[in-house]
């Protein structure tokens, strides 16, 4: 255990002593200092571990005297988490500063940094509150001491703020201070919290003393609505600085705050309240104010205003009479410290990468050449948000789990709304700095060129730097030494996330994600090309499912077959690509074993951390795309808003049931009551999100075809399964009867239809929309990845829809059409990946004729497109006839027939599609084009193969999917031979096969006796109204193929979702800029805030006037 | 094996007998089309003498493999979209290949051919062929809806997709057939059948008589014969079928008679096209895909929904 008195001398003396160490030269001075800090960090965390396993708490009285006469310091739990908290944020702040290169600090600058630290932890230490003043004003003057050592002009202008906000603090806390005194007789904080028991607090008076004390260290934490002075100083100030004011300051604020909350039982529960509806406005406003934000420290410096009202706000759950909420105190000090951490590692990433901050007026510099960096901001920023497998995400869950016991909805709701609209930011800075250099970063939809000029850069042409501008902000890089030091936070956090969420029950194989991620990572750091590394990952696969599968249902099973043979096999054509590739195998790897958690997770926690996992691996992946970084953030933002969704469903729930043991449940009574209606709601919208349903879908199609063109096959086959796996796992929760569960007895309404409505009959309309919506959008595309999008949407429908129908055949048909848009939709995403590779565009109408050039690629799309529209007598039919069949059996009519419209506009796109590639006019420029890569065919042949074999004898496909639907649903179909036999048909896939051969051969055998001599001619020899025609280019009949279906259908496939979703971003924008305005910049402005800050904070307290 | 010898004998003498039936009613409506028009028109045997004619030529003219194919896909989804309909109710001979699936299977076997059909005509090169391609897809996919709820009507109402089935339900008289008893699914189904035949006023998917679109413009030879062998026994195929869906099938104790009811029945279907396709000018295609989308569409909701009342 460590003397609390030494937290306080050794800066102290360190500070003075510096000046003479400070000629030892930079280096030793500055290893000297840091060594300081690792010591004091080490040993704060030593005691708290001490303390952790039992030790007695250290009470030092100071002078000789005992409390009350003297001050004492105390170091407990709370304390010890706190001080090492400051450690790790100043420790890591000060290596980054004096190891820099350029405008490394100089010895004013560490000597304040000390005096700092040494009001820090007094704040933390002390249990007297005049001494807190003393404290406060130690740090504070040492925080104006370093703004005045800015390099930035304006930081003397926020500097003066800072001082007149900073004096009107100090002013309400000596009022504070001296009211309470007045009252109480004490200024010792457990003698005040024992007259505040007492009763002593009840006058007016103490009512304005403990407001004002209140409002002190509130306006010192930098509260939303008056915090504008703060974010002049965090703009201006050296990002070093600002990253104390976070990390360092405002933490010990918090402190004081947590300490002087039992004065506050005086008020009664309306403090926790106060506390609550402060903390959460000031979450939500902050994080929506930095959301327009220009500049990236004012962002994070809103972000930090955020975080401290998040505190503020579980300092509510804290208080009585609230206080019984179990472990809300790790929450806070995990929360904080994982602040901490990553906002001054964003701090000083913001040093070195600039001050932009991703919008369209403040674009950023590419970080894209530096890795390194481009790690450590994606473990900054999402350990920031609080996503897996970082701690604030172990915190966050507690947090929602404890919110829901209390049936507390509207705080949950506020937080996660809160959280989205930081990852908002944070995401959108991320995907700015990762974007490549040839984004412009605004791709959402498809693009048309305006000439018929090649995509020089799909072929990797050096690409023009488009961040010519940016470039001019960037500063110094950091040096090698700082780098390495970053990752200290760095791997501090993910090592803490990893362990408290195994201290959560969370098991090492949901973990293993992470561990892959690492594994293959490091087969880049030893600089192992791509061609190594996709063996061992597929090796790795193969060993994962020997060792996974066996233990699951059958229906698990097949999920995961899906998702481990799937990518497996589609990884395969990685092998294409050539030399180091860092993270694309690693992250391909990581979604795999992301996916496989989804199917071994047993609990709530581990389904959503393996969901999170999934998404994150998934968001980098597409990230990866040329031009992507729009496509990705807004994928990320929809995923997260889905996720956020499926974390409220699960939680509310009680007793906290996993997700597949709370539908099988359900499945059973069917009676989940309204809560299990909202979980059902909240469950369904998340998962739809994934599964891109209609409304949901803006995300979809940038996503999957601004991916990488061997990635995307992944995302469109692989990947949407999730949704799909989701969707079954948590079946019982929409086979509820809406009305029963609402209350409403049964009979009421006649027996009628309407009483036995279930969120799977809405599912199963949304499904059905979104398969012709998706077949209509994907028919006017002229980009091929964004009609095999827009495609996947519409299949992914027929999926929703099949599944929703809630009987046995629907579900077989469901997981048919699953299994069979694995292997068609990653084989024809497969080969159009060729093509692409080979002719350099992805319009379709630039290409053409490639049949002769590109036979395999050819055969593989047709046998796709024929698997993909029904055409017996490949697999596809199978999956039509048990649609239909279960439809018709199921009663549902209307949506049968939409179901058939909508695949018959399917051939139109397909025809479209293989005919604008393949057939017509071959391009002057293609006349010399190769077959795809050998690595490209292997899988789509494998595909191939499939697809046959399971036409020729469906039998083997069904079988085990009947057996896995089994435990819900008694079957409805029975077979005979090769004939499954319905209630209303039968189809024999064998016969279907031979029969098709026979027509087929007999006549190409006529045709070939009969045919006469035949002279073989190119393309272009043809002749039409007498004339030959010009040249390829103006023959090929492409280009908006369907103009006339455009004419009387094109008004369906007007972009009203997009519309839509475009119209909430821009109101959310709207309200950030209002709420921007709020800071004006000017000083008396400011000051007039916090004085109105006082009059609402006592309000507050008062509950009314 | 006796057994399947059998059976491909039986399916020769049903596929001879709609192919022959066929050409002559191609024949005759033409020549019944002339007349109204005010011309003398071609004799009733002509497909035959065409279909001779084409494969008699000593040359042809390929543009590629899949071009090559085409034609045989082709006539592959007549032959087979024919064989998996039963012909005759309660024949041996005339039942075909119909145990190997439903109408579903039908339904979507209509498109093989087709979809063959195009990819042949696409690597022809000629920018017509695709054109018509777009055409036809784009009016197929608005008559599909109507006929689609026109089946699904029926399927509701008889509680079976099997055409046999289907057929079984009708006998015992005209008043059973479907066309009394689900009127509005017949009237769907059959102004379905109009753009199905693709005459006027839905012809301009070939555009048959001024330029030439469509799949066959760059075909010819034997490769043309095979579309006019074709067009002749998917004629009938579908004509066949839609007889069992809404107009009762043919069923007799004696085949002849049988065939006999048959004949008349899929030719007055075709009379019934013709004489729409006499009666009315050309649509555009968004104006056609417009019309399916109206009135028909409307019918068919309007059967189904009475179906789940």
């Amino acid at each position: 255990m460590v003397n609390p008195l030494l937290l306080i001398a050794l800066p102290l003396g360190w500070a003075f002593l510096y000046p003479l160490i400070a000629k030892t030269g930079k280096w030793a001075s500055g290893l000297l200092s840091v060594g300081v800090m690792v010591v004091m960090t080490a040993s704060s965390a030593v005691s708290l571990v001490a303390l952790l396993l039992g030790a007695a708490p250290v009470m030092i009285q100071t002078g000789g005297f005992a409390a009350p006469l003297t001050i004492n310091l105390l170091l407990d739990t709370e304390s010890a988490w706190l001080v090492t908290i400051l450690g790790l944020a100043g420790a890591g702040t000060l290596a980054g500063q004096v190891f820099r290169t350029q405008f490394a600090w100089n010895t004013k600058q560490v000597i304040l940094f000390f005096v700092l630290m040494l009001g820090a932890y007094g704040l933390v230490l002390t249990r007297d509150l005049f001494n807190v003043f003393v404290f406060l004003e130690i740090s504070g003057i040492a925080v104006f001491g370093l703004l005045s050592t800015s390099r930035d002009g304006r930081v003397f202008e926020a500097g003066f703020k800072y001082m007149v906000a900073g004096g009107l603090s100090s002013t309400f806390f000596l009022l504070g201070v001296t009211i309470l005194y007045l009252a109480g007789g004490t200024l010792n904080i457990d003698g005040m919290a024992a007259e505040a028991a007492k009763g002593s607090f009840q006058s007016p008076l103490s009512l304005l003393g403990l407001a004002s004390l209140l409002v002190a260290l509130l306006i010192e934490a930098k509260p939303v609505l008056a915090n504008g002075w703060a974010m002049d100083a965090y703009e201006a100030a050296d990002p070093g600085i600002a990253a104390l004011m976070s990390g360092v300051a405002a933490t010990a604020v918090v402190a004081v705050l947590a300490k002087i909350l039992p004065l506050y039982n005086a008020i009664g529960p309306t403090i926790a309240v106060a506390l609550m509806v402060l903390g959460l406005i000031g979450f939500v406003l902050g994080n929506l104010q930095a959301l327009t934000q220009k500049s990236l420290r004012r962002t994070l410096g809103y972000s930090s205003s955020a975080q401290v009202g998040l505190i503020v706000a579980l300092f509510g759950l804290l208080s009585t009479p609230l206080a019984n909420v179990v472990g809300t105190l790790p929450i806070i000090f995990v929360l904080l410290m994982s602040h901490a951490l990553a906002k001054s590692g964003l701090f000083w990433l913001a040093d070195h990468v600039g001050d932009a901050t991703g919008t369209k007026d403040s674009p950023t510099r590419s970080l894209r050449n530096r890795p390194v960096l481009l790690v450590l901001a994606a473990i900054f920023v999402l350990a920031l948000i609080g996503l897996p497998p970082f701690p604030a995400f172990g915190a966050k869950w507690s947090l929602m789990v404890n919110l829901a016991n209390q049936g507390l909805w509207l705080p949950m709701g506020l937080i996660l709304v809160g959280s989205l609209l930081e990852a908002a930011y944070l995401l959108r800075w991320f995907t700015s700095v990762s974007r490549k250099d040839s984004d412009p970063g605004t791709v959402d939809g498809p693009l048309l060129p305006e000439d018929w000029q090649p995509d020089q850069s799909a072929l990797d042409v050096a690409p023009v730097s488009a961040n010519a501008v940016a470039a001019e902000r960037e500063s110094d890089p950091p040096s090698r030494a700082n780098l390495l030091m970053a990752f200290v936070p760095a791997l501090a956090l993910v090592g803490g996330g990893l362990f408290l969420l195994g201290q959560m029950g969370v098991s090492l194989l949901v973990l293993l994600p992470v561990g892959v991620l690492g594994a293959i990572a490091l087969l880049d750091v030893a600089r192992l090309p791509v061609k190594v590394q996709v063996p061992v990952a597929i090796a790795g696969i193969g060993a994962l499912a020997w060792w996974v599968l066996p233990g699951l249902d059958l229906l698990r099973q097949i999920f995961g077959l899906m998702f481990l043979a799937g990518s497996a096999l589609q990884m395969v054509a990685l092998m294409n690509r050539r030399g180091r590739q860092p993270g694309v195998v690693a992250l391909v790897a990581t979604l795999v074993a992301a996916l496989t958690g989804l199917l071994v997770a047993t609990t709530s926690l581990e389904f959503f951390v393996s969901w999170e996992l999934m998404t994150l691996a998934s968001f980098f992946l597409v990230l990866r795309g040329r031009r992507a970084s729009a496509g990705a953030l807004s994928f990320i933002l929809f995923s997260l808003g889905g996720a956020f969704l499926i974390l409220f469903g699960l939680t509310i729930l009680p007793g906290l049931p996993s997700l597949s043991q709370a539908g099988a449940m359900l499945m059973q009574t069917r009676m989940g009551g309204p809560l299990g209606l909202v979980a059902g709601l909240a469950l369904g919208l998340g998962l739809l999100i994934k599964a891109g349903g209609l409304g949901l879908h803006v995300w979809l199609p940038s996503t999957y075809a601004e991916a990488d063109d061997d990635i995307s096959p992944l995302l469109s086959s692989v990947l949407s399964k999730a949704g799909v796996l989701g969707l079954f796992l948590a079946a019982g929760f929409f086979a509820q009867p809406l009305l029963a569960n609402l209350g409403y007895l049964p009979g009421v309404l006649g027996g009628s239809k309407l009483e036995a409505a279930t969120l799977a009959d809405i599912l199963g309309w949304v499904g059905v929309a979104t398969a012709v919506a998706g077949a209509l959008l994907a028919l006017f595309q002229e980009d091929i990845k964004y009609s095999l999008a827009y495609s996947s949407m519409s299949q992914l429908g027929y999926i929703v829809l099949s599944f929703a129908m809630m009987t046995h055949l629907g579900w077989v048909s469901s997981l048919y059409l699953s299994v069979t848009h694995l292997f068609i939709k990653g084989m024809i995403f497969l080969a159009v990946a060729g093509i692409i590779q080979r002719t350099g565009t992805r319009y379709m109408y630039q290409m053409g004729g490639l049949i002769k050039r590109m036979p395999i690629s050819f055969v593989s799309v047709l046998i796709g497109i024929i698997a993909l529209s029904g055409v017996p007598p490949l697999a596809g039919f199978g999956g039509k006839w048990l649609m239909y069949t279960a439809l018709l059996e199921k009663g549902w009519y209307l949506q049968a027939g939409l179901a058939m419209f909508s695949s018959a506009v399917a051939f139109l796109y397909l025809f479209r599609l293989i005919h604008s590639m393949f057939l017509g006019q071959l391009k002057t420029r293609h006349r010399e084009v190769k077959e795809a890569s050998f690595w490209t065919l292997l899988p789509q042949v494998a595909f191939m193969l499939l697809i046959v074999g399971f036409s020729m004898f469906p039998t083997y496909l069904i079988q085990p999917l009947q057996a896995a639907v089994e435990p819900w649903f008694t079957s409805t179909v029975h077979w005979e031979g090769y004939t499954v036999i319905s209630s209303l048909g039968y189809w024999n896939g064998n016969w279907v096969m031979y029969a098709t051969m026979g027509v087929f051969l007999i006549p190409l055998a006529w045709l070939m006796l009969a045919k006469g001599r035949t002279y073989w001619v190119k393309q272009f020899n043809i002749v039409f109204a007498a004339e030959r025609p010009y040249k390829p280019e103006t023959t090929h009949y492409a280009y908006n193929f369907y103009g006339h279906y455009q004419k009387a259908l094109g008004f369906l496939a007007k972009p009203f979702v997009r519309n839509f979703w475009t119209r909430v971003g821009s109101v959310v924008h709207t309200l950030s800029d209002g709420l921007r305005r709020w800071n004006t910049g000017n000083a008396q402005g400011y000051a007039l805030q916090v004085f109105a800050y006082l009059i609402l904070v006592y309000l507050v307290l008062k509950g009314g006037f | 094996m006796t057994d399947i010898l059998i059976k491909a004998g039986f399916l020769f003498i049903s596929l001879m007998v709609i192919l022959n039936y066929s050409l002559v009613l191609i024949g005759t409506m033409a020549r019944i089309r002339a007349k109204v028009q005010g011309r003398i028109g071609q004799p009733f045997y002509q497909p035959y003498i065409d279909i001779i004619k084409s494969n008699a030529k000593r040359t042809t003219i390929s543009h590629g493999v899949m071009f090559y194919l085409g034609p045989v896909f082709r006539l592959a989804g007549g032959l087979g979209t024919y064989m998996f309909i039963p012909a005759i109710y309660g024949s041996v001979i005339f039942s075909n290949l119909a145990f190997s699936g439903d109408l579903l299977l039908v339904m979507y076997f209509i498109f093989f051919g087709q979809l063959g059909m195009a990819l042949g005509a696409g690597e022809s090169g000629h920018p017509h062929s695709p054109l018509g391609v777009a055409r036809g897809l784009a009016q197929m996919t608005a008559f599909e809806l109507p006929f689609a709820l026109a089946v699904i009507s029926i399927a509701a109402q008889f509680h079976t997709l099997s055409i046999t089935e289907i057929v079984a339900q009708q006998q015992g008289g005209w008043q059973h057939w479907v066309a009394f008893t689900n009127p509005l699914a017949m009237a769907a189904g059959m102004l379905a059948f109009l753009g199905m035949s693709m005459n006027n006023p839905f012809s301009v998917v070939i555009a048959p008589q001024e330029i030439p679109i469509g799949p066959p413009t760059e075909y010819q030879g034997s490769f043309l014969g095979m579309l006019q062998t074709n067009r002749a026994i998917f004629n009938g195929a579908k004509m066949v079928l839609f007889m069992n869906l809404f107009w009762g099938g043919a069923a007799h104790e004696i085949l002849l008679v049988a065939i006999l009811i048959m004949v008349l029945k899929t030719f007055l279907i075709y009379l019934y096209v013709t004489i729409v396709g006499a009666s009315f000018p050309r649509f555009r295609t968004e104006q056609s895909i417009r019309f399916f989308l109206g009135v028909p569409t409307l019918l068919g909701l309007a059967a189904v929904i009475l179906q789940m009342l």
